[in-house]
């Protein structure tokens, strides 16, 4: 009987001290036989640089400002007190770096489960970080129509907390916890 | 995941990045990327062929053609956005070094140009056909005293295609496409057999313009009457007369871009261009699209109560505005030791400005598509 086809996402949140931990690159930690791999090296780093664009000095020329002066005031109006209170909680953990990984691809004669990684480090406070991941959480079980169980275990030293259905597993690693 | 744990704690088995790939990979990287992405071609090829029930000897016989894997990196560099994107391949087919000699086509209303090494793609045919020989045997070819083996008899090395676009409420992009010939008297020989089969399409019509013989098809729209046109050293294609005799005149006068300063700097920010190049006069393309859509944004704010409690007509940034802080999108293609690098600099980059295309349009046309299923909903709803 063929496996049910379903996916295997692994999430890693962990802690950055310094920018150049930051700003190695995750290949590090994934296998050899990695299918696809996407990273954003350093987040502050790529938001300071945009700065300098050609499309930030059209943002900041007087002409602009005073077009767009309503749009600002618009937005935040418009915008859910939950977005709002999500995007509060994302500046204050500090999302420094991230990826995404496509480790294992489907084949019919070992697997037809996908498995991909997906990590994000933070320089903020790890409070917030947590309170991310729960309201990550939440919204998956929230979200799922299929029996979801959920479990915790400590391997080696870390706890990792899996939600599994029949057909997809998404274990969840806070590395600095 | 407790391996990557591992890894992340340094002792873990072995990783991405110790492998030959991801070395050569980041070997071709821009320095302190924002972004990178990696894929493995082949594996992952194979792996959708075997999910597909396909026989993976085909990929065996292909892979030259296959990159072993790409690389993009990315970054904010200054006022650009800069990328590299590398396919690596078992195979670099050989080429001569692109020279930008289709240049000459371009003129002072040229926005943007485009020219590629067509000597590669005209090898990788070549390959094809010794595995499959079936593709050399075409009747349309020999009606024309050609046979397969004169492509790459004919035509040199370098295809361009230009586009100018003049300022004014009635003027549209132009486009204009030229291949090289290495034989002029085969080049005529395909010219006719393209005509041949423009002539299927509707009325041929025939014009010498300053000695070279242009074929036009005749249509109701006169933007859109493609046209053909062969000379010693050239087969061209327009989207109208007017784009070939446009060129031609450009090739007289010898007034290109070559020489303009957004042209001369944009060359400056990407190491080699040595397999072709795009380019693109982000400014002039930006100042064209605003003339045209300034009066749409000031009547749509005028009769939208809503836009106009937000904006202003009469703070409308000016054009110069926008115009003067666009710098000019450079790709270089370059072929390499052993594979193909296309560096791109500008406001975009090729691959964000390709990705971003695809997006919108994807965006536009899901929206269309959902309007559309619920006018019908509703229709139907109405007519119960």
């Amino acid at each position: 009987m063929k496996p049910p086809l379903g996916l295997v996402l692994s999430l890693v949140l962990s802690f950055v001290a310094s920018a150049e931990e930051g700003t190695a690159s995750a290949a590090r930690l994934l296998p050899p036989e990695t299918v696809m791999f996407a990273e954003l090296h350093d987040l502050p780093r790529t938001v300071e640089r945009f700065r300098n664009t050609c499309w930030a000095e059209i943002a900041r020329e007087p002409e602009m400002r005073d077009f767009f002066k309503n749009l600002g005031p618009m937005l935040e109006k418009q915008t859910p007190e939950i977005t709002r209170g999500i995007l509060d909680a994302i500046a204050k953990a500090g999302p420094a770096a991230g990826f995404f990984a496509l480790t294992e691809m489907p084949t019919p004669k070992v697997t037809r489960v996908p498995k991909m990684i997906l990590g994000i480090s933070y320089r903020g406070e790890a409070l917030h970080a947590q309170a991310l991941l729960e309201k990550f959480r939440d919204a998956i079980l929230a979200g799922s129509h299929a029996k979801v169980k959920s479990s915790k275990e400590t391997i080696e030293g870390t706890e990792v907390e899996t939600f599994a259905n029949s057909k997809s597993s998404l274990s969840v690693v806070h590395a600095d916890k | 995941m407790l391996d990557a744990l591992a890894r992340k704690a340094g002792h873990g088995p072995a990783s991405l990045a110790q492998t030959d790939a991801w070395k050569a990979a980041a070997k071709e990287a821009v320095a302190e990327p924002d972004m990178t992405a990696f894929l493995d071609c082949q594996s992952m090829m194979k792996k959708l062929m075997e999910a597909g029930g396909r026989d993976t000897a085909v990929l065996t016989a292909f892979q030259s053609f296959l990159p072993e894997f790409v690389s993009v990196s990315t970054k904010f560099d200054g006022r650009l956005m800069r990328e590299r994107a590398y396919a690596q391949f078992k195979m670099v087919l050989p080429r001569s070094e692109s020279k930008h000699r289709s240049l000459a086509f371009t003129g002072e209303d040229t926005f943007a140009y485009v020219e590629t090494n067509v000597a590669g793609a005209v090898a990788a045919v070549e390959k094809i056909a010794e595995f499959e020989p079936s593709i050399k045997d075409s009747s349309e070819l020999g009606q024309f005293g050609l046979s397969f083996d004169d492509i790459p008899k004919t035509f040199g090395s370098e295809i361009a295609i230009v586009s100018d676009w003049e300022s004014g409420a009635l003027a549209f992009p132009t486009l204009f496409a030229s291949v090289e010939l290495k034989d002029a008297e085969k080049g005529r020989k395909f010219g006719g057999l393209i005509t041949s089969a423009m002539g299927s399409g509707g009325e041929v019509i025939q014009k010498d313009y300053h000695g070279t013989m242009l074929w036009s098809l005749k249509g109701p729209i006169p933007l859109f009457q493609p046209t053909l046109a062969v000379t010693d050293t050239h087969l061209m294609f327009g989207i109208n007369q007017g784009s070939v005799t446009a060129a031609l005149d450009h090739a007289k006068d010898g007034k290109s871009i070559a020489g303009s300063a957004p042209f001369v700097a944009a060359m400056k920010t990407v190491a080699d261009s040595n397999d072709g190049l795009a380019y693109v006069d982000c400014g002039r393309l930006v100042e064209r699209l605003y003339e045209r859509a300034r009066p749409f944004i000031t009547d749509a704010i005028a009769h939208s109560p809503e836009l106009a409690k937000h904006f202003d007509v009469s703070l409308l940034p000016k054009i110069e505005t926008l115009k003067r802080n666009m710098p000019s999108f450079l790709a270089g293609f370059q072929a390499g030791e052993h594979g193909y690098v296309i560096e791109s600099t500008g406001p975009v980059t090729y691959l964000s400005g390709v990705g971003g295309a695809a997006f919108l349009g994807g965006f536009f046309t899901f929206k269309r598509q959902a309007a559309h299923a619920a006018e019908e909903a509703a229709r139907a709803q109405k007519d119960r």
